[in-house]
C-alpha cells in the first residue's frame, strides 16, 4: 500500500506528554536499569539531527518525498529527545543543550567526517543510495519502535507507558515511509538489492553505537532485549527485513546481539 | 487568524529587538497556513503575472530549504545543540511557507522560469557533489566561528524574506494575509539569529566570519542558477522609490552587526542582480 506523503505531513506533531501523571515518580521512581536506558534512547533521539545531516548529502535530499518526510522525522524525534529528558530530569538527571554539544564535540573528527563518507558513497551510487538510505532507517526505526515498546512492558509506570506508547506509533508511522520507499526501490533495482545487503551484512550495527560507549550499547541491547520476549522482537524485525526484495534470510539485527552475548 | 492581525503583527522589516525565547519558539511553532476560503479568495483574483513571478521564486526558495540545512549541518555548526534545536522548528515552519505557496502557484496559470545555463548547472553540480567533501574537512578546520557566519547570511537571507513579504502585500493587497503570516513567523527568526550574533561576535574569529559571510552573500535563491528569473522577480517588486526604505532599514540592522562590512549588503546585492545582471524582465515595476 503505498504511503501519504501529504497525510503524513499534515499529521505530523511533536509528541505530547503534558497531560500524563508523572508525579508518582517521587515516591516511585524509575530503577536504575531503565534510567541508563532511558537517557541512550534520549540521546539518541536528539542525535537525530546528525543522522538527518548525514542523509543531506546523498541524492536523497533530491526526492520531493523523501525531503519532505525528513523534515517531519527529524522534528518529531527531536521531541521524543525532548519528551525523554523530562522524565530524566524529574529523576535529577539533566540532558540539555549544553550537555548535548559537549557530547558531539566529544564524539570527534570520525563523527565529524561522516558526511563526507556518506556523500562519497552517494556520489557513487547515484539514485541507488536512496534505497540504502531507506532500508537502513527501516531496519532502525523497528528497532527503535519495538525498543519502546518493550521498554513499557518492562516498566508498569502508566505514565511512562503511555509516553513510549505515543512514541512507538509515531516510530511506527516512520517505519511504514521508510519500509514503504524501500520495496519499492529495492525492487526496481538490482544494484540497490545487492549493495543495501552489502552494507546491511557488513555495517549495521545497533541504533546509537556509533555515538555511545560499548558497554552503554551492551547495557541497553541486554535490557530490553535479553531474555525469550527479547528475542522474539528481534527476531520479529529480521523477520520484516527479510521480507523486503533482495534481504532474504538476513539475521543483522539477531547477529547483532549475539556478537554482543545477549541471548535469548 | 484574520488578515489583519497578521500583518500588525509586525510589518517592521526589522522587528522590535526583544530577547529570543526558544523554549516558546520550540513549543509553539508558527506554520505558514491559509484558511481555504484565504486560497478561494486568492485564486479568484487572478494575480497578476509579476506577483506570481515573485511567488514562484519564493516556493522556489522555500523548498530548497534542505539545501541550505545540508551545507550548515556539515559544519561544526552541527554541534551546537541550541542551533540544531532552533533549524529543527525553522525547517518545519519554512517547510509549510512553501507548501502554501506551492498551493497558492497551483490555483494560477504555470509561471515559465527560464531553465539554468549550462555554466549553472555545472556549478550547481559540482557544488552538489563537492561541497559536502570540501566543507566538511574545511569548516571543522577553520572551527566554531564559522556558525557566526551562517547565523549572519540566515539574517540578511530574513531580512530580504521581510522586505519581499511587505512589498508583497504593497503591490498587491490581496495577498495582505500571506504577507501577514511571512511576518509573523519570520519576526522568531530574526530575534534567534540576532541574539546568537550579539553573543557570538564578542569572538574575534566570528567577526571577522560575520564580516566575509555579509560581503559574499546572496539574495536568497541566487546561487540556484535561476538569476534571470530572480532578478525579473525582484525588478518587478522591489524596483520601486518605496522599496529603499525597507532595503535601507534591512541594511542598517546587518550594519550595525559587530564586523560587518561598511556597504549595504542588500542594496548592494539588489544592485548587482537587477541593476547589472541579465533580467530580461518584461513584468512592468509597480
Amino acid at each position: 500500500m503505498a504511503f501519504d506523503i501529504d497525510r503524513f505531513t499534515r499529521t505530523s506533531e511533536r509528541v505530547q506528554w503534558a497531560d500524563l501523571d508523572f508525579t508518582t515518580f517521587a515516591d516511585n521512581p524509575l530503577g536504575e536499569e531503565s534510567l541508563r536506558t532511558l537517557r541512550y534512547m534520549c540521546e539518541v533521539e536528539y542525535h537525530t539531527v546528525c543522522y538527518l545531516r548525514d542523509q543531506l548529502v546523498t541524492p536523497s535530499r533530491r526526492s520531493a518525498d523523501v525531503g519532505a518526510f525528513m523534515t517531519m522525522w527529524n522534528r518529531e524525534e527531536f521531541w521524543h529527545g525532548e519528551a525523554l529528558a523530562h522524565v530524566l530530569g524529574l529523576h535529577g538527571i539533566t540532558v540539555d543543550y549544553d550537555y548535548l554539544k559537549a557530547k558531539r564535540i566529544k564524539l570527534g573528527w570520525w563523527e565529524r567526517l561522516a558526511p563526507l563518507r556518506q556523500s562519497v558513497a552517494g556520489n557513487l551510487l547515484g539514485q541507488d543510495f536512496i534505497a540504502v538510505h531507506m532500508i537502513w532507517g527501516a531496519v532502525n526505526e523497528w528497532s527503535a519502535a519495538a525498543a519502546y515498546r518493550r521498554l513499557g512492558a518492562m516498566e508498569p509506570h502508566p505514565g511512562l507507558t503511555e509516553l513510549l506508547r505515543r512514541i512507538a506509533a509515531q516510530e511506527s508511522r516512520h517505519v511504514a515511509f521508510y519500509a514503504t520507499q524501500a520495496r519499492s526501490r529495492l525492487s526496481g533495482s538490482k544494484k540497490a538489492r545487492a549493495f543495501a545487503r552489502l552494507a546491511l551484512q557488513r555495517a549495521w550495527d545497533p541504533v546509537g553505537s556509533t555515538i555511545m560507549d560499548d558497554d552503554e550499547v551492551r547495557h541497553v541491547m541486554a535490557h530490553l532485549f535479553g531474555g525469550p520476549d527479547g528475542r522474539k522482537e528481534i527476531e520479529a524485525i529480521d523477520r520484516h527485513l527479510s521480507r523486503l526484495p533482495g534481504m532474504e534470510g538476513l539475521t543483522i539485527v539477531a547477529d547483532a546481539m549475539d556478537e554482543r552475548g545477549i541471548t535469548a | 487568524m484574520i488578515a489583519g492581525d497578521r500583518m500588525t503583527a509586525g510589518t517592521a522589516v526589522v522587528p522590535p529587538a526583544e530577547d529570543f525565547d526558544l523554549r516558546e519558539f520550540l513549543d509553539e511553532p508558527r506554520p505558514v497556513h491559509l484558511a481555504d476560503d484565504e486560497h478561494a479568495d486568492l485564486q479568484a483574483r487572478h494575480l497578476p503575472p509579476g506577483v506570481l513571478a515573485v511567488l514562484e521564486h519564493m516556493r522556489r526558495t522555500e523548498h530548497s530549504l534542505l539545501d541550505w540545512m545540508r551545507d550548515v549541518l556539515i559544519t561544526p555548526t552541527q554541534v551546537e545543540a541550541d542551533v540544531t534545536a532552533f533549524l529543527t522548528t525553522w525547517a518545519y515552519e519554512k517547510y509549510w511557507l512553501g507548501q502554501t505557496l506551492q498551493r497558492l502557484l497551483l490555483a494560477h496559470p504555470a509561471v515559465p522560469v527560464p531553465p539554468p545555463g549550462r555554466w549553472a548547472r555545472i556549478s550547481d553540480e559540482l557544488h552538489e557533489r563537492m561541497w559536502p567533501v570540501v566543507g566538511t574537512i574545511g569548516t571543522n578546520l577553520a572551527g566554531p566561528a564559522v556558525t557566526a557566519g551562517h547565523l549572519a547570511r540566515a539574517l540578511a537571507d530574513t531580512l530580504a524574506q521581510r522586505v519581499t513579504a511587505i512589498r508583497l502585500a504593497q503591490v498587491s493587497p490581496a495577498l495582505e494575509g500571506l504577507s501577514g503570516s511571512i511576518l509573523h513567523t519570520t519576526e522568531r527568526h530574526v530575534a534567534f539569529f540576532q541574539s546568537q550574533l550579539r553573543a557570538r561576535s564578542r569572538h574575534r574569529s566570528a567577526r571577522v566570519v560575520i564580516g566575509q559571510s555579509l560581503r559574499w552573500w546572496r539574495w536568497p535563491g541566487a546561487r540556484r542558477g535561476d538569476e534571470r528569473h530572480l532578478g525579473a522577480a525582484l525588478r518587478y517588486l522591489l524596483g520601486h522609490p518605496r522599496t529603499r526604505d525597507l532595503v535601507a532599514r534591512a541594511d542598517a540592522a546587518l550594519g550595525a552587526l559587530p564586523g560587518a562590512p561598511a556597504r549595504a549588503v542588500l542594496r548592494t546585492e539588489f544592485a548587482r542582480i537587477v541593476v547589472h545582471g541579465t533580467t530580461g524582465s518584461q513584468l512592468r515595476v509597480q
